[in-house]
């Protein structure tokens, strides 16, 4: 047994976890010359503090909240077979509502770690591909595009309309890690949903009047806005775009318009 | 199922909050937790105790929440941890410098922490739940509890 594995024993002594043979060698341990008996003094007292702190109530609702939302996923999983995962999710929506993360003033986050992280029921590994298809969403019309060049290849940020819905897509390519960051302060839009995801996004996160999105290699994504509650579109205003790579700022551009 | 959640709620909310220090998101870890155990009660492992399989979903998504934390980025707008009014709500029930001590173990020394004292396991069940064996865990707790004593000391927490 070495020192440390007796100092182990004073720590299991506090949770009733000695057996007949480890408390002999605990009681020799203390009456033997050295700091074992600071050392006890010391976990006794973190021992008292944790075993101080008071325990938490749960907030009032959350049983509420989480048995309405098992009911809702047994009437969800008795939907017939064949019926897709985002409409069992959002049965009155259309495909391009597929994945919605609704944006208000609190943050929605998806994060596509890769290939094994998990958004919504399927794994992002399913999510690359086309989540909503060109042809079955409306026409678009393009508003305003900012294009820029990293790495000898090209990325596009567009806002199109399509059924006067504006959308922004961002569509990036290069080598490294890309960090693209879209302000709409000021142009009385907030995103939405993401409707569209292909390729490997890193993370793409949705906050009031922002969107941050993390990318590397080469990735695709649709970004439902809406009009923002309460926040009307000033004068001449424009989205502002910033595109960084480690820190460093890139790209900094605007897309402008009517919309 | 709603017995389940009656029994439960409150020692699992408690240990996640623990875990992630923030109200809002132990809630929601909560939900999640108890979300799984009815998805995926007819994968229930018997080795387990019902209890420990229910800590071991809740440790898993609190871990889970805490590695998100670190892809993202706060942003304009997002509130801070300790900012809403269940964490403040919270925050005046528990000693803070407790708290802000045990976020500043590592997940794997928090947890076993969490599962001794705010889910009240013994070695065998924290070793099931964790994954370790029965030897770690209360090599993992000696660990834990003299990082945690001389953090306290360095703050000027003591328990009388």
């Amino acid at each position: 047994m070495t020192g440390r594995d007796r100092l182990e024993l004073l720590s299991a002594a506090l949770d009733g976890e000695l057996d007949e043979a480890d408390r002999a060698r605990l009681d020799a341990l203390l009456e033997s010359p050295g700091n074992a008996s600071e050392v006890k003094a010391g976990l006794e007292r973190v021992d008292a503090l944790l075993r101080s702190a008071p325990v938490l109530d749960p907030p009032e609702t959350l049983k509420s909240r989480i048995m309405e939302e098992a009911g809702r996923r047994r009437k969800v999983s008795a939907q017939p077979p064949g019926t897709s995962w985002w409409r069992q999710l959002f049965p009155g929506a259309g495909i391009r509502y597929a994945v919605a993360a609704s944006a208000g003033a609190v943050v929605a986050a998806v994060i596509i770690n890769g290939e094994d992280q998990v958004i919504g029921p399927i794994s992002a590994t399913d999510v690359t591909g086309t989540l909503a298809p060109e042809s079955e969403g409306p026409r678009s019309n393009i508003v305003d595009s900012y294009e820029f060049s990293r790495d000898g290849t090209e990325s596009l940020i567009q806002l199109r309309l399509a059924d006067d819905v504006p959308y922004l897509d961002i569509n990036s390519d290069a080598a490294g890690r890309l960090d693209i960051s879209v302000d709409l302060q000021g142009t009385g839009l907030e995103p939405n949903a993401i409707t569209h995801i292909e390729g490997r996004s890193r993370s793409i996160a949705l906050a009031d009047q922002k969107i941050l999105l993390s990318a590397e290699g080469r990735q695709r994504t649709s970004i439902m806005l809406r009009n923002s509650d309460g926040a009307q579109r000033t004068d001449g205003s424009s989205i502002a775009l910033e595109v960084s790579s480690d820190g460093k700022l890139l790209e900094q551009g605007t897309i402008a318009g009517n919309w | 199922m709603e017995t389940l959640v009656e029994a439960l709620q409150k020692p699992v909310y408690n240990s996640v909050y623990r875990m992630l220090g923030n109200a809002e998101e132990a809630a929601d870890v909560t939900q999640t937790t108890f979300l799984k155990v009815f998805e995926n009660i007819q994968r229930f492992n018997p080795k387990y105790r019902l209890f420990s399989w229910t800590y071991r979903i809740a440790v898993n998504e609190a871990i889970d929440r805490l590695k998100e934390r670190e892809w993202t980025r706060p942003l304009k707008g997002t509130p801070a941890a300790n900012d809403s009014p269940a964490d403040a709500t919270a925050a005046s029930q528990l000693s803070r410098e407790l708290q802000s001590t045990l976020m500043k173990l590592s997940d794997e020394h928090r947890a076993v922490i969490v599962l001794r004292y705010f889910g009240d396991r013994n070695y065998r069940e924290i070793g099931l739940i964790l994954d370790i064996p029965e030897k770690t865990v209360k090599s993992r707790l000696f660990s834990a509890r003299q990082q945690l004593k001389s953090l306290l000391e360095k703050h000027g927490v003591h328990s009388s």
